[in-house]
């Protein structure tokens, strides 16, 4: 099983730059009891620097584990994965062996969980676990951390840092632990910052100071980010580029505004159209039909297909799993039928009574 | 890109209505999603993904347990045990007081199916085992029965109640522990002389049901704040409907696992004291009372003690591999998906 | 609009009618001063030292038909409010009329009754169903607790199922063999079991993946348009409560902030903390990126054991003048914008859009 391979090319004009991170035809699959799980079932995808990368999906859309896998941090067993490559910078750290993966986690490629207050170990001091990221890929003395960890903390904005650096983790809001969080990740000059759902478990005024440090993270670092997310809301503000995920495989790629304005696949359009706006009224909602699909019985064929109006009744789509077909430089839809969209995007919106393409072009 | 191979039959995309219905009532739901194949002439060379039928709680439960093989054994090592224990009569080659004079203490062989030996009177001790085993199992069933009725029924309340209901059940059940077991038998037997397999397993029950009780009241207390609980209540559920028909039904594991232990421990705890002569009385037979007799001769006739006693280890141990498989059978279901 | 702060009610429906459904638009719960405190005790007596103020002093008014959201971020005492109008909390103080009878005053016994009209569902799908009761049984229970099983209880269940989207044939599967949201859909059935008035919606939507969040919207808009229920809808997801409320009550820290109608609040915030929560709720347009007032707080939510004095959202709001400290703000219309606002300073200002 596995889309055939098909990676978006690195596109001419965007300041020539090579991807930073290339996912190519990444299969993770865990053992259970009841059958294989398909976790990641043949995912493509890159990030360049600078950018933020959005990477949209559901549970059980294999988001999570794709970065997992990248940092290697797959319980192998039950976990395998079982197939692709993954190039930082040239080098594939499926290839790398243990030690030298260490070196890379932490320091090329952080991360930032969804969960601080599980994230942060409750019997040690904030500051003292930012340094520890530090010390193990540094060779400075402690004092010298310390100094840059209290750096590290203004700049995410936690207030009072030099106090704030001998406080338990429960002392800190949520908030403010996501905030240490960003830092710890962003201690090292990581070339890669991955972040896992960050906001998820805030409230909307923490989650926008949040993500503002976030942005902050990023322009200090020039680090390419992947931001996973389920919420559109969070992709719209932050995302350069999109990746949108479904049963483990890539559906779409494009810009923010390609994706929300011009959905190329009928999951993103369902996304959207699913989607109750705060700003706008929508006359209905229009919900993607069903359930998400069970990743050890994923459908034949594509596996939206028992969701998807567009594909109702046709035995392509019952039948051969669509590749990603390449639409323009960066752009991609795994839809069969992807020339219909824009149809099916006119049909939705006179549902909802909004509009999805928008004014501007 | 690439076009599909053959055209597909299937009206225009504007014409078809957007199905909105009820979150989807106009579209039969099933565990998978919403499309039904109903061309059913169509070879199943596709599925719609529908997901595994989940097993039921009770399957997985009696998956998992099966696959600890070590419960697995120690129950049907029980099972051997209780039955033969109790058609003593029946199984065992020798009467209890049967006696082969030929055969005085001879250690275990096999002439005559003198498993365990005989002692100096040329008792049979594999009989006198098996009878032995069925005193101490009634005593420990007693046990087991009793305190979990009680301390189920103690704690309950208590965690289900809190405030000072709950204050004055755990202060009660303090003074319990405190109360030591031995000087009562022993107040117990001077007063009312010979014990009974019954009354003594009734006097263990009774000081031994606090920590029972602790542990159901630890359940009930946090499955009190539960949604479903919580949705019940709403609902107008009355206190004893809320008690019976949704917390005791989830308490069920730790309940059993438990039993096993107090099982365990009052067959053990009924050999002891039958050994210092407050449990059972002579001439019931009793393995603690078989480990007394041969007390005397233990350099000499080493079968005399060491068969009831390892009679007694190997089933405290396989109850408690019965309760380690329970438990791990038991835990990783009640863990909603 | 009616401030909300006058006392004074309906008159009581008497008890045989209470069942008889309302007109749409009629008033038929009203919320008066709702408080809740939740004692903290400690030292060797267990004496209170002090409490967490999770409610203190809600009103607010919902009407047939009609659905009142109930909005604010987490300790704001939302979920609190919701519980103790159906009374799995006991009020401290304050009063809440069902069609004029105050269910915060009376007995369990005689909530028992008032319980067929108000119902909640459960935030978590997954916790709000026994796990050893099949389906079946659980939409049936609260019929069988009020004996209404036996004349065609049986139909009824499979009837629910049917309304809600679920198929019948599956009522003796258990819940762990259904999806969450499905769930979710079991617990609606339950809900409407006794055929309520009212349903207290406590994060219905907040634990299910998005594509089958529309669904269980979906299906609530249809379900109230069916049935003429009323809503007490608690969320914090702004988008989800624009869609779905008629009224919206912004909450913070146990007090009812502003009130008014959908568009009051999202068009015409007058509150400053509202005015903050919408300019910080993410829009689904990438166009609209930075084209919006970025209202951001400072600090954080303050401890409901020990709240503010006066207007307690002082300590991060950017108006807050002295008078702030030491009045604390009526739910009022003070300078007739159209709807009450707990603010000295309150005035409107747009910032959902640029």
């Amino acid at each position: 099983m596995g889309a055939e391979p098909q990676f978006v090319d690195a596109p001419t004009g965007v300041a020539d730059a090579e991807p930073l991170l290339s996912i190519r035809d990444l299969v993770t699959e865990f053992k259970t009891p009841d059958g294989i799980v398909h976790a990641v079932d043949g995912v493509s995808y890159e990030v360049f620097p600078g950018e933020t990368l959005g990477v949209v999906g559901e549970s059980g859309s294999g988001k999570s584990v794709t970065v997992m896998s990248v940092l290697r941090l797959i319980p192998q067993p039950p976990g395998r994965i079982a197939n692709g490559q993954i190039l930082l910078d040239g080098t594939d750290l499926l290839q790398l062996s243990d030690a030298d993966m260490r070196k890379v986690r932490g320091k090329d490629v952080a991360m930032i969980f969804q969960d601080p207050m599980t994230s942060l170990n409750p019997v040690l001091s904030v500051g003292d676990q930012l340094a520890e990221a530090i010390l193990v890929h540094n060779d400075i003395g402690e004092d010298a951390a310390r100094k840059r960890v209290v750096e590290l903390l203004e700049l995410v904005g936690v207030p009072n840092a030099d106090q704030r650096f001998d406080q338990y983790p429960h002392e800190y809001s949520g908030g403010m632990r996501q905030r240490a969080m960003i830092a710890m990740a962003m201690a090292n000059q990581p070339k890669i910052l991955i972040a896992d759902e960050p906001t998820t478990a805030l409230d909307v005024t923490i989650q926008a100071q949040v993500l503002e440090v976030l942005e902050r993270a990023k322009e200090e670092t020039n680090a390419g980010v992947i931001l996973i997310t389920h919420d559109l809301g969070v992709i719209a503000e932050m995302a350069d580029r999109v990746v949108v995920m479904y049963g483990g495989r890539v559906v779409e790629t494009g810009t923010v505004d390609e994706i929300f304005h011009s959905p190329k696949h009928p999951y993103t359009l369902g996304l959207l159209s699913s989607l109750p706006r705060p700003d706008v009224d929508m006359e209905r909602l229009v919900p993607i039909p069903g359930q998400p699909p069970s990743l050890i019985n994923l459908p034949s064929g594509c596996s939206f297909h028992p969701r998807c109006h567009l594909g109702e009744g046709r035995q392509t789509c019952r039948t051969e799993i669509p590749p990603l077909f390449e639409l323009g430089p960066m752009r991609a839809s795994a839809c069969h039928f992807h020339e219909e969209m824009e149809d099916e995007i006119h049909r939705v919106e006179s549902t909802t009574g909004t509009a999805i393409e928008g004014d501007e072009a | 890109m690439s076009e599909p191979s053959q055209p597909d039959e299937r009206p225009k995309a504007q014409d078809v209505p957007v199905r909105t219905g009820l979150g989807g009532a106009d579209i039969v739901t099933d565990d998978a999603g919403l499309h039904r194949a109903d061309d059913s002439g169509e070879a199943p060379e596709y599925h719609d993904g529908t997901q595994i039928v989940a097993r039921s709680q009770w399957q997985l439960f009696r998956r998992r347990f099966f696959r600890h093989k070590l419960a697995m054994g120690s129950m049907l090592f029980l099972l051997i045990i209780t039955l033969a224990a109790f058609n003593a009569e029946r199984v065992a080659p020798y009467g209890f007081n049967e006696i082969d004079v030929v055969m005085r203490s001879t250690p275990p062989t096999f002439e005559g199916w003198h498993l365990f030996g005989t002692d100096q009177l040329g008792r049979d001790y594999f009989s006198r085992v098996i009878y032995g085993t069925r005193v101490s199992l009634q005593v420990a069933v007693v046990v087991a029965i009793i305190s979990t009725l009680i301390g189920t029924t103690l704690g309950a309340v208590a965690g289900y109640y809190r405030g000072w209901v709950d204050a004055i059940l755990m202060r009660f059940a303090d003074l319990i522990i405190i109360v030591p077991l031995l000087a009562v038998l022993l107040i117990f037997a001077a007063f009312f002389g010979q014990g009974q397999p019954m009354r003594i397993g009734v006097i263990i029950a009774l000081l031994s049901w606090p920590s029972l009780a602790r542990i159901v009241r630890g359940v009930f207390l946090s499955l009190r704040e539960k949604e479903y609980v919580q949705a019940a209540r709403a609902a107008g559920a009355g206190d004893l409907r809320i008690m019976f028909r949704h917390m005791l039904p989830n308490t069920m594991g730790p309940i059993l696992v438990n039993m096993t232990l107090v099982l365990a421990a009052a067959i053990l705890l009924e050999a002891t004291l039958a050994f210092l002569g407050l449990g059972v009385n002579p001439p019931t037979p009793a393995l603690g009372l078989l480990i007394n007799a041969g007390r005397s001769s233990m350099l000499t006739s080493w079968w005399l003690i060491i068969m009831p006693g390892l009679t007694i280890v190997a089933i405290a141990l396989a109850i408690n591999f019965v309760g380690d498989g329970l438990r791990d059978a038991l835990d990783p279901t009640q863990q909603e998906k | 609009m009616t401030a909300v702060s006058t006392p004074g009610g309906m008159q009581p429906v008497p008890e045989d009618q209470l069942h008889v459904r309302a007109q749409i638009g009629e008033e038929i719960l009203r919320v008066d001063g709702l408080t809740k405190h939740f004692p903290l005790r400690g030292g060797v007596f267990n004496r209170q030292y002090g409490a967490v103020r999770a409610v203190d002093g809600v009103s607010l008014t919902i009407n047939a038909g009609e659905t009142v959201s109930l909005v604010g971020e987490s300790g704001c005492g939302k979920s609190t409010t919701g519980r103790c109008i159906v009374r799995l909390l006991d009020p401290t103080a304050g009063h809440v009329y069902f069609k004029g009878h105050d269910l915060a005053q009376m007995s369990h016994r005689q909530m028992r009754q008032m319980r067929r009209e108000i119902q909640i569902v459960f935030q978590d799908p997954y916790a709000s169903l026994n796990p050893r009761i099949n389906v079946n049984e659980i939409i049936a229970e609260p019929m069988r607790i009020y004996g209404r099983y036996k004349d065609g209880g049986k139909e009824r269940v499979k009837e629910l199922m049917r309304i809600v989207g679920l198929n019948p044939e599956h009522g003796n599967r258990f819940p762990h063999e259904f999806s969450g949201g499905q769930r979710q859909r079991i617990g609606i059935a339950r809900a409407l079991a006794l055929n309520p008035q009212l349903l207290i919606l406590d994060e219905p939507v907040s634990a299910l993946d998005v594509s089958i969040q529309a669904q269980v919207i979906n299906l609530l808009e249809d379900l109230q348009n069916e049935f003429g229920l009323a809503y007490l809808f608690i969320a914090h997801d702004l988008s989800v409560v624009r869609h779905l409320s008629d009224r919206v009550a912004v909450m913070y820290l146990g007090h009812v902030v502003e009130f008014g109608t959908k568009h009051e609040i999202f068009e015409n915030p007058t509150h400053p903390y509202t005015q903050a929560l919408l300019s910080a709720v993410p829009l689904t347009d990438p166009r609209m990126r930075g084209k919006r007032e970025r209202i951001v707080l400072e600090g954080d939510v303050p401890s409901p054991s020990n709240p503010p004095s006066g207007c307690r959202f002082r300590t991060r709001c950017w108006k807050a003048e002295d008078i702030c400290a030491t009045e604390v703000p009526e739910l009022i219309d003070r300078f007739g914008h159209g709807h009450p606002s707990a603010c000295h300073f309150a005035e409107p200002k747009a910032v959902i859009r640029g």
